[in-house]
């Protein structure tokens, strides 16, 4: 994004530190599956990535992140946690979050990754549609 | 011009903090909802720019606080929206939000516009 150059590093810094916070959560959740305050993390940190990558231009990357925002604000909100199918696919869609932020990290650019994006929606139910 | 910026994220602290200095604004940083409640009671600012997901105390308990001081209600607050969070927009100015602002599609100018209107 043009006039945003500066702020990559900065981008980059932030959204690893959201990625490992996600990781961690959902690490979390695998020994205690009804850990309120770690759903409440998750959300929290999903959230703050969606942001960052939408202010940046990475629209997918947006994407995923608003798509795991939503998986744990409704969860927080009905006080029940993700399926473990659902947790699996999180996880995934974490991990490749983090090899492209590797990547973004070389100057390559935002990969297609509509695929991903269309798996977590309909493991998640939620329409990401922008 | 003194604004509280209340945002728990390092990049958007940074980002937004940085931007209005650049343009002489003076910005005081508060990580979250019971952080910047208390800066609030401690200090007087000309705006407050509010997020609403936040660790601690969030935003929309940040307005329903300030709805009970008639000083804190006097100081314009301008919340942060992202996509997907138009219900959250609506509850947000129910709570007595001034305006709100995407933080996501970024355009400084109208920012400045909504700032200076806010504040004038």
């Amino acid at each position: 994004m043009a006039g945003f150059s500066e702020y990559h590093a900065l981008f980059l810094s932030a959204a690893t530190e959201n990625i490992a916070r996600l990781r961690n959560g959902i690490a979390s959740l695998e020994q205690n599956e009804d850990d309120k305050e770690v759903i409440k993390l998750m959300h929290i940190a999903a959230h703050s990535l969606k942001g960052e990558c939408l202010v940046m231009g990475y629209q997918q990357l947006g994407t995923l992140s608003f798509i795991m925002e939503k998986i744990f604000q409704q969860a927080k909100e009905t006080q029940t946690t993700p399926t473990q199918e659902v947790r699996k696919n999180v996880q995934s869609v974490i991990e490749n979050i983090a090899i492209v932020l590797e990547q973004l990290e070389q100057q390559k650019s935002e990969p297609d990754m509509s695929a991903q994006i269309k798996s977590l929606e309909a493991v998640s139910g939620i329409d990401a549609t922008l | 011009m003194t604004i509280l910026l209340i945002e728990d994220d390092n990049f958007f602290q940074k980002f937004y903090s940085t931007k209005l200095r650049d343009n002489n604004v003076m910005v005081e940083v508060a990580s979250n909802g019971e952080e910047g409640l208390q800066k609030m009671i401690e200090a007087r600012f000309d705006l407050i720019l509010l997020d609403l997901v936040m660790p601690k105390l969030d935003g929309f308990e940040v307005l329903r606080e300030r709805a009970k001081n008639d000083d804190l209600k006097k100081v314009p607050v301008l919340v942060f929206s992202t996509l997907g969070q138009e219900q959250d927009i609506e509850k947000a100015i129910q709570l007595g939000a001034t305006d709100y602002q995407n933080k996501t599609f970024f355009n400084f100018e109208e920012l400045m516009k909504k700032i200076v209107t806010l504040t004038s």
